[in-house]
């Protein structure tokens, strides 16, 4: 089989040589399949990298999670609560219509109203109203000043008005998520053409010869293959029967370095993993004594504690053992060149003599017992971090005991427990922000948790400090770019830097491995997309 | 062939001859087994396991479980290298920093354990059932093998799930209380097969003369299908007996495959093994190859004392 | 036999019905699934909503309750992850796996009765002991590790078959797809069938030796060697009838285990049938599909069982379907 494969690289390669270039075809091994290729169906990593291909957005991410304007040409803010949108023209879809504005509008119609998904693109649709102005310019306005408006438009994909369902007219437009996994109405102005989508196996685009926009188009048609046991998308790989893979194990990083046929990429994703502690139960279930025992009270509540805790870490150790250099140290939410960063946090120094200093100053001269939890099938080296974590502390005079579950029960368990509390007293999690800013892990993580505004809902150590809330609710609605990044900031250094509400540990690296004479950008957003894999000069 | 097997039938039978008279079963069934060298050799072996499994903490250089006084820092060094504490590695360590034989002694304690465990229960409530379900026919006899319908198509993944989130531990948990949790849905998983292979073989004894003459003699049930039915369905049960064995060791590696085995912090030969996959394309062989060397061992020594003892004791192979 | 076989079926109907109830309160008692599938960034509002679409808000009799009802009209549910009828993507992803386990079934039949007949008629005979030791290490190595050297001897070192995934070319026979009607199919199909047999070939090899060394003691085996039969007619006719009856029951079975939980071996090699869509579901707590799923192989395994017990009164006379008829 690979013989006849290589034959057939080996002919693409001379008739290259002879003549323009042929059909380009690629096969690109990922991880996770998707769950749906309606584009409103599901919030959910796989999907939108998949589904991107084939329809394309208003505003779009580069590699490196900054704006830059795809379907729209152009969008400026004109006053406090409008912002004006002006479409690119000649963008056609699929089936050679027109994209106008209606399309837009009838797009967020159905994004805003979809029922039966599994996580809408509701919290972006929301509180926006769209009045087409033209063919091709759109106004969308809000009721308060909204500076993430750019951010949000990322996210919802644009789809033709004219797409067909075989559903009921009266939910989402009539159009069933089933209608677009047989190729039936997914009809979009993306780069790429849905072909078919084998369940369990793979997903085939074609590339649109009509495309108009931005992005580009380097192949002819693409495969993508669900491979979702990592040495096996090794493998794949190394036996020629795909030509990249996503999420390479950090495990096998040094040996294919060394591989001559194969080359690597790797960038820093979005992604910070961090410890959330307890900080609002008076006798938190997984502290007690050394012994075992229940405490009379909770530890963890002192910042000097969780201070403590944190400078028992050492991060640059985990970072080189546990992740084999494949990560950066964390001191807060987001790595270097994201918006809305605190100039002051660096990664906490590993310092345990300074820690039972202070943990004695706290009250607790000899330690505590803990418990940490983590998911074993979720981040890169997830349980073996916890691990780690358990021997520092335990070394460090916190004995730690570890207990990793897969991620099915861990998050419902983390986050709702039996009662609908936090189940856990020390866990380990990660937050990737899809806004590409600090506002998002901020309202979500350390803002206090209030289902009311819907804020603090991952905050499952219940940090709360009214100032921190004062200066996410500033933030949120200042139009000003400089003013609100400083706002944020401020409002990081509070919760992490004065509070310790979060321990943060590193942010995930990602690495895509490729055949030699291809590289991949790697991506912030972990997306793996066909069009940022070219050809290597 | 058929002159030479013939020839060995006619020898043993006149040995065993000459020996009945002065041994008792015990000594027969010993000397039987003694006479197949590959049996004596798996009979060393078990008990080599068996010494490792029980003196595991004395016999290790160091304690694996221990947490403080592992370091992840100590983490893939290959065989031979020393560790911080000065400790040398003989076999290397594994992705947590733990000297990959002491763990491995460690871990084949709890291996054994669940194995073994695991198969002992699940060969009583299976042949239990299987016994009764085959003598008494009818209803009982449905009943029994729907349920038995039902357990084989309930994945062990469910079970154990089902059970990691169903009893959950408090922050006291002892450390076997996981082991327990694997046991149980081990069992769970097993005794349907033991019970629908023993409900075969017993059906097809039941006809025959020697059951229906020990029922004309008026001897209670009880005594029928224990002293009659069961020592002539031996053979298929240590069959699979042993292999079952085999297989929930190995089930208990592909359940820590899945995330769902034992803690991360203690680990077992079979999660070892599954940790290792993450290492296959690595080149750092050591870690995977090593434990799976060790299950090997393990679980050949048991089958070659299974396949042998199974012979000694099938009443139909003695002439 | 009529009868017996409707007797049977209403059995299954029951079975079915309890295997519902106990996979649907199992997996309501492992948890809801929106945590993992909502976005992070979903606020307490978008995951009420999404709780309350899957109709998870309700109490767990009223859920289990509206199951029934609209199973009775043949409606299984639609997937929580897919938003597709969990029956119709299992039944997309049955052929695959059917493949699979036939080729693997066909495996350890081919090479397990042959070596098991060999191994049991001359057991003291060095390759037999070669033989009884090699089937040793088919259960003793987890399936992961093993699918996973395969994959690194003949598709990375040696490059002759594709590492993972099923042939590209479907072929329609008698309405069902399959990719075994090409050479590029039998390439894909190969190394997962393998890997996957290697625990039921074990099992064969040890069954027909078992059976075998059994058999040939038996006075009729002496009787019709007595006779002047050949061996070749002893074995064929005597020794293979007799030994037929495990074989078949443990293959009956493991021919639905082989169907149900391929689970490992789909995950290694990617190939798309109903076991990597089951660990999927797992994954991700699916309930309709895992609820689905799990009745079609109930019905499998009844069905088998069945059928097993009709092989058994056809292949030993002394078993007769009255004694059998629960």
């Amino acid at each position: 089989m690979s013989f006849i494969r290589r034959l057939g690289v080996t002919a693409v390669a001379m008739a290259a040589l002879a003549g323009p270039a042929m059909a380009e075809d690629i096969t690109i091994g990922i991880r996770s399949e998707p769950s749906s290729m309606d584009p409103y169906f599901h919030n959910l990593g796989p999907n939108n990298a998949m589904i991107g291909h084939v329809f394309a957005r208003l505003v779009d991410f580069d590699s490196n999670q900054q704006l830059f304007p795809s379907i729209a040409e152009s969008y400026k803010a004109i006053d406090d609560t409008t912002w004006e949108f002006k479409l690119r023209q000649g963008v056609k879809f699929h089936d050679g219509t027109d994209l106008t504005v209606d399309d837009v509008i009838y797009s967020f119609e159905r994004a805003d109203g979809y029922t039966g998904g599994n996580s809408s693109f509701r919290i972006y649709t929301k509180g926006k109203t769209l009045t087409k102005i033209d063919d091709h310019t759109l106004h969308i306005s809000t009721e308060k000043p909204y500076p993430l408006m750019p951010n949000d438009l990322t996210t919802v994909m644009i789809m033709s008005s004219e797409a067909k369902g075989t559903g009921a007219p009266d939910t989402n437009k009539g159009i069933e998520a089933s209608d677009f996994n047989d190729g039936t109405a997914t009809m979009g102005s993306g780069p790429y053409k849905f072909v078919e989508w084998k369940k369990g196996d793979r997903i085939v685009l074609e590339k649109y010869e009509d495309y108009v926009g931005p992005l580009s188009q380097p192949w002819d048609k693409v495969t993508f293959r669900f491979i979702p046991s990592e040495p096996a998308r090794v493998a794949a790989l190394l036996a020629g029967d795909v030509d990249m893979i996503d999420n390479v194990p950090t495990s096998d990083i040094a040996t294919l370095q060394k591989n001559k046929d194969v080359s690597l990429s790797d960038g820093v994703s979005n992604r910070v993993i961090y410890l959330h502690l307890d900080q609002w139960r008076d006798n938190s279930p997984f502290v007690t004594d050394k012994d075992g025992n229940p405490l009379d009270k909770n530890p963890l509540k002192d910042a000097r504690v969780r201070k403590a805790i944190s400078m028992m870490i050492n991060r640059p150790a985990i970072v080189e053992r546990v992740m084999e250099g494949v990560a950066l140290p964390a001191g807060q939410l987001l790595p270097d060149g994201f918006f809305g960063r605190s100039p002051n946090l660096k990664p906490e120094k590993y310092d345990v003599a300074g820690a039972k200093k202070l943990l004695a100053e706290a009250g607790y001269p000899d330690g505590f017992g803990l418990t940490i939890h983590g998911p074993n099938d979720r981040y890169i080296n997830d349980a073996k971090i916890a691990e780690a974590i358990g021997q520092l502390l335990s070394a460090a005079g916190i004995p730690t005991k570890v207990v990793t579950m897969p991620k099915n029960v861990y998050f419902s368990r983390a986050s709702k427990g039996a009662d609908g509390k936090p189940e856990f007293s020390f866990v380990l999690v990660g937050w990737g922000s899809g806004t590409g800013e600090a506002s998002s892990p901020l309202k979500s993580l350390l803002a206090t948790h209030d289902p009311d505004k819907g804020w603090g809902a991952s905050n499952r150590g219940r940090h709360t400090d009214p100032k921190v809330d004062a200066l996410i609710g500033e933030a949120l609605a200042t139009v000003d770019d400089a003013k609100r990044g400083q706002l944020l900031a401020e409002a990081t250094d509070i919760a992490i830097g004065e509070n310790q509400g979060i321990i943060p540990l590193h942010y995930q690296v990602n690495t895509w491995a490729t055949r030699a004479g291809l590289t991949y950008n790697s991506r912030t957003d972990e997306r793996t997309l066909a069009y940022d894999l070219k050809p290597a000069n | 062939m058929t002159a030479i097997q013939e020839e060995t039938v006619v020898e043993d039978t006149a040995a065993d001859r000459k020996n009945a008279a002065v041994q008792t079963p015990f000594r027969r069934i010993l000397s039987d087994f003694m006479d197949s060298p590959v049996a004596v050799l798996g009979a060393f072996g078990v008990i080599v396991v068996i010494f490792i499994a029980v003196f595991g903490p004395w016999l290790a250089p160091t304690d694996p479980y221990d947490l403080s006084s592992v370091s992840f820092m100590d983490n893939l060094l290959a065989p031979g290298e020393t560790m911080a504490n000065g400790t040398v590695a003989w076999l290397g360590t594994d992705g947590a920093g733990r000297d990959l034989l002491s763990a491995m002694i460690y871990g084949l304690r709890i291996s054994l354990g669940v194995g073994v465990g695991s198969g002992i229960i699940a060969l009583i409530i299976g042949c239990t059932l299987g016994m009764i379900a085959a003598y008494f026919g009818g209803r009982t006899d449905m009943v029994i093998m729907r349920i038995v319908d039902m357990q084989l198509s309930f994945p062990a993944i469910l079970v154990a799930l089902i059970l990691l989130a169903v009893v959950k531990g408090g922050p006291n948990e002892p450390g076997y209380f996981a082991v327990l949790k694997i046991i149980a849905a081990l069992v769970v998983v097993q005794w349907a097969y033991y019970a629908r292979t023993i409900r075969g073989s017993a059906l097809v004894e039941r006809r025959k003369e020697y059951v229906e003459a020990a029922n004309c003699l008026a001897l209670s049930n009880g005594r029928v299908v224990f002293r009659h039915l069961l020592p002539n369905c031996i053979a298929p049960i240590i069959v699979v007996g042993t292999m079952q064995t085999a297989h929930a060791i190995s089930l208990e590696a592909t359940l820590s495959f899945l995330g769902l085995g034992l803690p991360q912090t203690e680990p077992s030969l079979g999660k070892l093994i599954s940790n290792g996959f993450d290492y296959v394309m690595s080149g750092k062989y050591w870690i995977t190859v090593f434990p799976g060397l060790a299950l090997l061992f393990m679980i050949v020594s048991i089958n070659l004392v299974g396949d042998r003892l199974r012979d000694v004791l099938n009443p139909r192979l003695q002439k | 036999m009529t009868v017996f076989i409707i007797r049977r079926l209403m059995q299954a109907a029951l079975v079915v019905l309890i295997m519902s109830f106990l996979v649907f309160s199992g997996v309501f008692l492992v948890g809801d699934p929106t945590e993992i599938l909502v976005a992070d960034d979903a606020d307490q509002a978008e995951r009420a909503a999404v709780i309350e679409s899957l109709g998870l808000d309700k109490p767990f009799h009223i859920q289990y309750l509206r199951f029934l009802t609209k199973a009775a009209e043949g409606d299984l549910g639609e997937s929580f992850v897919f938003n597709e009828p969990a029956l119709q993507l299992i039944l997309d992803r049955l052929p695959a796996t059917m493949e699979l386990a036939i080729a693997a079934l066909l495996i350890s039949i081919v090479f397990g009765i042959p070596l098991g007949v060999i191994a049991g008629l001359k057991p003291d005979a060095v390759y037999s002991k070669f033989i009884m030791t090699g089937s040793i290490l088919g259960f003793s190595l987890p399936t992961f590790w093993v699918g996973i050297m395969l994959i690194l001897l003949f598709s990375v070192q040696l490059g002759w078959l594709p590492s993972t995934g099923r042939g590209d070319e479907i072929h329609y026979v008698f309405g069902f797809p399959t990719s075994l009607l090409t050479l590029d199919g039998w390439s894909h199909v190969l190394l997962p069938a393998v890997n996957l047999a290697l625990f039921k070939l074990s099992a064969v090899t040890r069954l027909a030796r078992a059976g075998t060394r059994e058999v040939v003691h038996q006075d009729y085996v002496k009787f019709a060697r007595a006779k002047g039969l050949t061996d070749q007619r002893v074995i064929f006719v005597h020794v293979l009838k007799n030994i037929l009856i495990p074989v078949v029951t443990v293959l009956g079975l493991e021919f639905g285990g082989l169907v149900a939980f391929s689970v490992v071996t789909e995950t290694i090699f990617a190939w798309p049938g109903i076991g990597k869509l089951l660990i999927d579901s797992i994954g991700l707590l699916d309930r309709p599909v895992i609820v689905a799923y799990l009745m079609i192989i109930v019905l499998l395994f009844v069905f088998l069982n069945l059928m097993v017990d009709i092989c058994y009164s056809l292949l030993d006379p002394r078993v007769r379907l009255q004694d059998i008829k629960a």
